[in-house]
């Protein structure tokens, strides 16, 4: 079938079998490498891309399902030339060793920042319970999120 | 991409009618999908047959709906859990509904996955359906040629992943009264950690007092039971007398007239069986804002 949709704001039409993951398109159909493909469960959110702006998890989402409608990846956020902030301060501190959970990280806590941008502590650990990493224990990724809220003028 | 073919066809239904229509022509090769985050899972661990066409009704509109009229609400079965979390009108009437969704999964699931979805799928476990049936839900169900039913939830629950709903049906909202002003809820699960996990036990409460006497109260529980239930014995035993009966210990035993856990991997019977009786004990002064039973 032939499906109709964007990219990072860009068009494709592509044609796919029917029962083809959204991850799976986005990683061999466009060679979009960055949505990491781990559990394939919905479980470990290492394939967390945006759809119509909202975090979801590709490897359960049809490609079906998105037909007209906008999906962004990591690479729409940023690149090693230009990384958007989340991504800088992950590196920064230190919140990434084997770096497979990070794309999926920085989609989450892109959206997290982007519609709570004044989050405490508790609503970044809710607002990133779907991704799990097993290197790094999570401490440096909080803190490098936390880093980018805002304080609340008390 | 594993090679197994899951479907063929994968039709974005554009309204309740169309979605209906597409049902009635592929007949029992059809199979729905709403967030399709249980049921892509069950298709491709086989623990589903593959079906020949998928019949996507997650962007019809009149599914997506929060309704909330003078007396009652009426809740969109494709309403995804994250709409339900951010919805000011649930917030004010039937929070627990909120509670329950905070403890599903995290929120990549929560922004696809449906109340509907929750529901049919029947799990013993499911979070949503015990709020559901203390708030005395029905469930709203279209089919063929436009024929409309409802069912109260209690007896659309069938058993453990089986539901009443017969071919080409499709459940198109719940419905419930919005509890009395000065009514208290809860919603309570037990976990093994804070997110992305199976409920050992879950837990609604809805309660009304007055004058010091309990007026009105439901108990459901789930992963007790083939499917989530009531705890009528239990309400039968609190209903019409003062809110201190909650603080006396040996009331719980009757759950056991309600409930029947099993041992699976995530704990055994007897581990069931207690913390049933204890969540309630616990959960139950605290809605009435009681020191905790002490005999």
């Amino acid at each position: 079938m032939l499906l109709s949709f964007q990219v990072n704001q860009q068009q494709f039409e592509l044609e796919i079998r029917p029962d083809e993951m959204l991850a799976d398109v986005l990683r061999e159909r466009l060679g979009l490498k960055g949505t990491k493909i781990s559990c394939r469960e919905g479980e470990c959110g290492a394939c967390t891309v945006w759809l119509d702006e909202q975090p979801v998890n590709s490897c359960l989402t049809p490609a079906a399902k998105v037909q007209n409608r906008s999906i962004t990846t990591v690479e729409g956020l940023g690149n090693v030339e230009n990384p958007n902030s989340v991504q800088k301060r992950l590196a920064e501190y230190g919140a990434s060793q084997c770096g497979y959970c990070t794309p999926g990280f920085v989609m989450s806590a892109s959206a997290l920042l982007r519609d709570r941008p004044d989050a405490r502590r508790e609503e970044i650990i809710a607002g990133l319970e779907g991704n799990l990493c097993r290197c790094t224990g999570y401490v440096k990724i909080i803190e490098a999120v936390e880093s980018l809220t805002q304080k609340k003028e008390e | 991409m594993p090679g197994k073919i899951l479907w063929n066809q994968y039709y974005l239904a554009k309204s309740l009618s169309d979605a209906l229509r597409l049902s009635e022509q592929s007949g029992p090769n059809a199979r729905w999908i709403a967030g399709g985050t249980d049921i892509i899972l069950a298709i491709s661990e086989g623990r589903l047959p593959p079906v020949d066409r998928l019949i996507d009704i997650s962007t019809i509109p009149e599914l997506s709906q929060i309704l909330k009229a003078r007396d009652f609400m009426e809740i969109g079965a494709c309403v995804t859990l994250t709409q339900l979390l951010q919805s000011d009108e649930v917030r004010k009437h039937a929070n627990l509904l909120i509670e329950a969704a905070r403890t599903i999964a995290g929120n990549q699931i929560r922004n696809q996955a449906t109340i509907g979805g929750n529901v049919v799928n029947a799990s013993p476990a499911a979070d949503m359906i015990p709020a559901l049936l203390v708030l005395d839900s029905s469930v709203l169900i279209s089919g063929f040629q436009g024929d409309c039913r409802a069912i109260p939830l209690e007896l659309f629950l069938l058993g453990n992943r089986k539901v009443n709903l017969r071919a080409g049906e499709l459940v198109t909202a719940f419905h419930f009264s919005i509890p009395p002003k000065g009514s208290k809820s809860l919603f309570r699960k037990v976990q093994p950690r804070r997110a992305m996990a199976i409920a050992t036990l879950n837990l609604a409460i809805l309660a009304y007092e007055s004058d010091g006497i309990i007026q009105e109260i439901r108990l459901a529980m789930g992963s007790v039971a083939p499917t989530a239930v009531r705890l009528k014995h239990l309400e039968q035993k609190l209903v019409g007398q003062p809110v201190e009966i909650v603080r006396q210990k040996k009331l719980y035993t009757v759950v056991e007239e309600d409930i029947t856990p099993i041992s699976d991997f995530r704990a055994s019977r007897n581990y069931r069986l207690q913390v049933a009786q204890n969540l309630l004990a616990e959960q139950l002064c605290q809605i009435f804002d009681l020191p905790e039973n002490v005999q």
